[in-house]
């Protein structure tokens, strides 16, 4: 009986120890963290320097490098082509920037503007997708009735009857097969919607990390293998249909390298990546008529890549933020919490233990904790046990959790 | 002995059991008409898509029943023991307290287990006629956390009800409240997967749970 109670005693501290590193933290930050805006950060084709908003008390702060504000008209005066309509409708549009005519029509098309947060990277994905007709011979594209699968093979599904189109599935399987795809695929992006100008289907990802091009042209299959550099690793891949035909689509690597898949006969280009890291920041990609900006935005650092529409830089900002962890609250923090434990994440929607470790400064309350537990509970039991130790190093190591834990589940004697 | 064990727990929960299978019974039949509605009044390729794109879980009615279904026999199974102290009689019987503590409990997993199951498997079944096993897959790795929730609700209570002692009653019902809230967690389809494995083992060793409060029990703790 003793025995399983001890059991159980242990498995409830370890319990309660799990629960309140989860539970703790939590309040701890909804009651003192604060929350640190993060500048935006643009560069303007006027002044060629970086222009940024930032979340003020009142307003938005407008200011640049040097620390000088500007009014919110004075900011779209700099940035003409990313307010291209405020300038318009107050009539201050240029007609020429840096010596090229500006017509609306192409500011339009070249402006371009996505974002890849790391949640849309990590997560459980159902690779069931729809191959939408890629020339319908209407204006409008239309959703298909069957979702396709790539496994052993491919194939197509119907989905009012849950049936394998057997005649399709088989002449797009044989379409895959002579230009050699290995059957599964790892990873199928395509932009599944219907509301875009037209439709370039998936590039999908086969067991040897090799790419392929899978577009269904009136119920045909096309298939083209994308030649990529030796010896990198996809790892997420954002397609999405622009008007500008510039890029089919981008991909990020295992190793945090970015790649563009040019419209120009499916060229790869490199473009600058370092010091990002997708799993916990914001890819953000900007981009108008002269430049490109690349920049990697999470709460700790926003960094910002200004290139020319060849990639080659220009410009680079980039500004270490400041976090609860740089005052008090986060020194308080460290100095109590161990760590702290949860569940989910919001870069990642896996459910998964995410802990964040304290640096070993809890050690000097941790330690404190434990030596007055000992001697208060030797005092009380006015005896020495083994187990009096044992929740001693408990708390030595899980701190206030720890305390919490063994004083709230006491020793049965 | 143990059989005559079993057959009186049986008595105790048999109507419970009963109430939770009808219970069961009307939840699939209200989710599976619900989901063959929703694809009536739209389209099955519109249903695809919010699952595949969106997370459409046609099973979100499920969520809680587990949860209630092991608070149900839990009670049903240990009120009447701890009411009037009638466990302190089974303690007695010619057998030792710990086997006897998880039999009992052993007995209560394995009434959930029997009546989880069926439920389970007609889900699936209902799943996999209308949509792919990809769908089936990505639901069967949703729900088992919901089911692992229902195993958790019947070890938490079962300690709350033989604890003696009311504060230790409120820590473990806090310790359990945050813990399978855990469970029950809202995520996107299949986002259990990297921990279902650990989640099950962790939740096969809560049979455990109890004991504390049984030895606690025996002893007349305050």
């Amino acid at each position: 009986m003793i025995f399983s109670a001890k059991l159980s005693r242990y498995l409830l501290v370890i319990t309660a120890i799990i629960v309140v590193s989860m539970v703790l933290p939590y309040f701890y930050s909804m009651l003192f963290y604060n929350s640190y805006p993060v500048p935006r950060a643009y560069f303007s084709p006027v002044s060629k320097d970086f222009i940024f908003t930032k979340a003020g008390t009142k307003d938005l702060l407008r200011y640049d490098r040097t620390g000088k504000t500007y009014t919110r008209e004075e900011f779209e005066r700099l940035t003409p082509l990313f307010n291209y309509r405020q300038l318009l409708y107050r009539e201050e549009m240029p007609d020429s920037l840096n010596g090229v005519k500006l017509d609306i029509q192409d500011v339009k098309l070249n402006n371009v503007f996505y974002a890849i947060k790391p949640y849309e990277i990590f997560k459980y994905t159902i690779m069931l997708n729809p191959l939408i007709e890629s020339a319908p011979g209407r204006p409008d594209l239309q959703m298909p009735r069957e979702f396709f699968r790539i496994g052993e093979k491919m194939e197509f599904i119907d989905c009012s009857t849950n049936e394998v189109k057997s005649e399709m599935s088989n002449l797009f399987n044989n379409a895959l097969i002579e230009s050699g795809f290995e059957f599964p695929a790892i990873g199928v992006y395509g932009n599944p919607s219907t509301r875009k100008p037209f439709d370039e289907g998936y590039l999908v990802i086969d067991s040897n990390d090799k790419l392929f091009h899978i577009k269904r042209i009136q119920n045909k299959p096309f298939v083209r293998k994308v030649e990529i550099p030796e010896g990198i690793k996809i790892d997420y891949i954002y397609l999405r249909e622009s008007n500008l035909r510039e890029q089919y689509a981008l991909f990020i690597t295992d190793k945090n390298k970015i790649f563009i898949v040019s419209y120009d006969n499916y060229k790869i280009v490199e473009i600058p990546s370092d010091g990002y890291d997708r799993k916990e920041m914001q890819l953000v990609i900007k981009g108008n008529m002269f430049y490109r900006e690349i920049g990697f935005v999470s709460d700790k650092i926003v960094k910002s890549i200004v290139t020319d529409r060849n990639y080659k830089v220009i410009d680079t900002y980039s500004e270490i933020l400041k976090t609860n962890e740089d005052f008090l609250v986060g020194d308080v923090s460290n100095y109590l919490f161990p760590f702290k434990l949860s569940l989910t994440s919001s870069d990642n929607l896996y459910v998964d233990f995410y802990t964040q470790i304290s640096d070993l400064r809890f050690l000097i309350v941790s330690s404190i904790l434990a030596l007055f537990y000992f001697f208060f509970s030797k005092k009380r039991e006015n005896k020495f046990q083994y187990t009096q130790l044992l929740d001693a190093v408990i708390i030595l190591f899980t701190g206030i959790y720890g305390l919490m834990a063994v004083v709230f589940i006491k020793l049965e004697s | 002995m143990y059989k005559a064990l079993a057959y009186k727990e049986w008595l105790k929960i048999r109507w419970w059991a009963v109430g939770s299978f009808i219970l069961e019974l009307l939840l699939l039949i209200y989710i599976f008409t619900n989901l063959r509605a929703v694809i009536e009044y739209n389209s099955a390729e519109m249903i695809w898509s919010s699952i595949v794109y969106k997370s459409y879980m046609f099973f979100q009615s499920l969520k809680y029943l587990p949860f209630v279904i092991g608070i149900f026999i839990s009670v049903a199974q240990y009120l009447p023991e701890v009411l009037d102290l009638k466990l302190k009689l089974t303690m007695h019987l010619p057998l030792e307290e710990n086997r006897v503590l998880l039999f009992l409990n052993l007995f209560g997993t394995t009434t959930l287990f029997i009546l989880f199951l069926p439920l389970v498997i007609v889900l699936v079944i209902g799943s996999s006629i209308v949509f792919p096993s990809e769908i089936t897959y990505a639901m069967i790795l949703s729900i088992i956390p919901w089911f692992l929730a229902g195993f958790l609700s019947y070890f938490f209570v079962s300690a709350i009800m033989i604890e003696p002692a009311w504060g230790r009653r409120l820590v473990i019902a806090i310790i359990g409240y945050f813990l399978i809230n855990e469970f029950l967690v809202d995520v996107i389809l299949g986002g259990f997967i990297k921990i279902l494995v650990f989640l099950i083992v962790f939740t096969l060793l809560y049979n455990y749970v109890h004991m504390l409060s049984g030895l606690r029990f025996k002893r007349g703790s305050k």
